[in-house]
């Protein structure tokens, strides 16, 4: 009558045998941010009202009807806001399984108190630097680095699991290992990328920051940390085959939408992080009237040229995404330069004798 | 007192920090916070005569009633289930092996025996 289960192998489960509900999701409680990473890809939010907390807490509503069971509470900074408890404890009491994405320099030991009465899944703290020197650098704030810390360690206290992420980029990339560090004598997990991406806005200036694809791939594969911690990766990345795209006629080609979905903090239910066109506005109209409709709309929409990476030699070390090539490129079907430099030096890194061999021409676009 | 009447006038109360929802046509049960439920990274699914049995646990009824409950929506006569439903023995031997995960899971718990009401035991 009943039956123990881990919550990723029930989503699994549900998406293969049932087909696309919306298990898995994002809310954007706000786009502002109290730092000014130069990295990030967020842009400067609109100017328009974020939604209240009455539309929040219907849309709360409207997800736990729909069957969400996985929410992603993330930014900007979510906690920000000042509803952001409310809200929390709303979202918890519905039944939703809460990870939280913060920088925790706005943690303070209340705030560590009530999320470990209702604790989220789990929380990941994004930290750019080791430093203040280099926190300043990363973030356009240096005496926050202090701030984040003390967060970080309210944080651990309090949850069963906190982990700390970072994207390694020129400004602070040769922080990581003592980031790794620092994760470490706090017990905390930790984990790094170097992929950085344009603006929701197509503006490319934090790619101006990031490391030259091959040196950011080189510095992810190479790094020991990325060996003992991301370890499933580079075995994925190693033993991928080359296999057809499953929906190579289509714009979108990943499995976004199958279960997952974001909503902004303006109210736009859109396919994911990358790709915010187009959108439903949940202001307008209920969340499953979007699901329905322009989430489907979007992931049936057919190919105008057929896609180049479907003969690419590289493909078993990419993962093609609609979103990137419209932030990179201004069109979902043109391949984006940058992701293309990074899955061929990883064919690089990982069989030496590519080495020799021309990247595809869509990487040089 | 017999350990079977004991069992019988005993009450379950569910978890405070499990949530039951409806996903998508199944029900499975959430836990909100750390202490009594398990891990947060599990959920618990359960078929529709669990989800029967957990919403008769309004923390007064008693198990017997809880049975005769479950007895009356999923068999549909005392001497034999019919061709669908199970026998009124067997969804005693289910609701007890069921109530004995909960607890174990930490999702229910149980309240020390005590007399029950009349209109508990006639529900």
């Amino acid at each position: 009558m009943i039956e123990t289960q881990d919550l990723d192998d029930y989503v699994r489960e549900r998406v293969s045998r049932d087909g696309r509900i919306p298990l898995a999701g994002s809310l954007e409680l706000t786009w502002r941010c109290n730092l000014a990473c130069v990295h990030c890809y967020m842009v400067d939010y609109r100017g328009e009202p974020e939604l209240e907390t009455r539309e929040v807490r219907r849309i709360l509503d409207e997800l736990a009807e729909a069957g969400c069971l996985q929410l992603l509470i993330t930014g900007g900074e979510p906690i920000l806001r000042p509803d952001f408890r409310e809200i929390w404890r709303y979202a918890k009491e519905k039944g939703l399984v809460l990870t939280l994405f913060t920088n925790a320099t706005l943690v303070d030991d209340e705030t560590a108190a009530f999320l470990g009465d209702l604790p989220p899944v789990a929380c990941e703290v994004s930290l750019y630097g080791a430093s203040r020197e280099t926190y300043g650098r990363a973030c356009g704030v240096p005496e926050a680095f202090d701030a984040a810390l003390a967060g970080l360690d309210r944080l651990r206290r309090a949850l069963p699991h906190v982990g700390v992420k970072t994207m390694a980029f020129r400004e602070n990339g040769d922080d990581v290992e003592a980031l790794a560090a620092l994760c470490e004598e706090r017990g905390v997990e930790f984990h790094f990328d170097t992929d950085v991406f344009p603006r929701l806005d197509r503006n490319p200036e934090p790619l101006g920051h990031a490391f030259p694809p091959e040196e950011g791939v080189r510095r992810v594969m190479a790094s020991e940390l990325h060996q003992r911690v991301w370890g499933n990766q580079a075995e994925t990345w190693d033993g991928a085959k080359a296999k057809p795209l499953k929906r190579g006629s289509k714009v979108v080609v990943c499995r976004a939408g199958e279960s997952s979905f974001l909503i902004g903090p303006y109210g736009d239910l859109c396919l994911c992080t990358l790709l915010r066109d187009p959108s439903f506005s949940l202001r307008k109209g209920g969340f499953m009237t979007g699901w329905t409709t322009t989430i489907p709309d979007l992931l049936e929409r057919e190919r105008s040229t057929p896609i180049a990476c479907a003969d690419c030699p590289d493909l078993k070390h990419c993962v093609p995404c609609a979103g990137r090539n419209y932030l990179e490129t201004g069109s979902c079907e043109r391949e984006a330069p940058v992701q293309c430099q990074r899955a061929h030096a990883v064919s690089v890194l990982l069989e030496p004798a590519r080495e020799t061999q021309e990247a595809p021409s869509h990487a040089h676009l | 007192m017999s350990a079977a009447r004991d069992w019988r006038d005993a009450v379950f109360v569910r978890a405070e920090n499990v949530i039951r929802r409806d996903v998508a046509g199944e029900t499975v049960l959430v836990p909100i916070a750390l202490s009594g439920a398990a891990d947060l990274e599990y959920l618990y699914r359960m078929n529709a005569v669990g989800a029967a049995v957990w919403d008769a646990l309004d923390g007064r009824r008693s198990v017997g009633a809880v049975i005769e409950r479950i007895a009356s929506s999923f068999a549909p006569s005392a001497d034999a289930s019919g061709p669908d439903g199970p026998r009124p023995q067997e969804i005693e031997e289910d609701v007890r092996s069921f109530l004995g995960d909960l607890e174990e899971a930490g999702l229910a718990e149980r309240r020390i025996p005590r007399e029950a009401a009349p209109d508990e035991k006639h529900e």
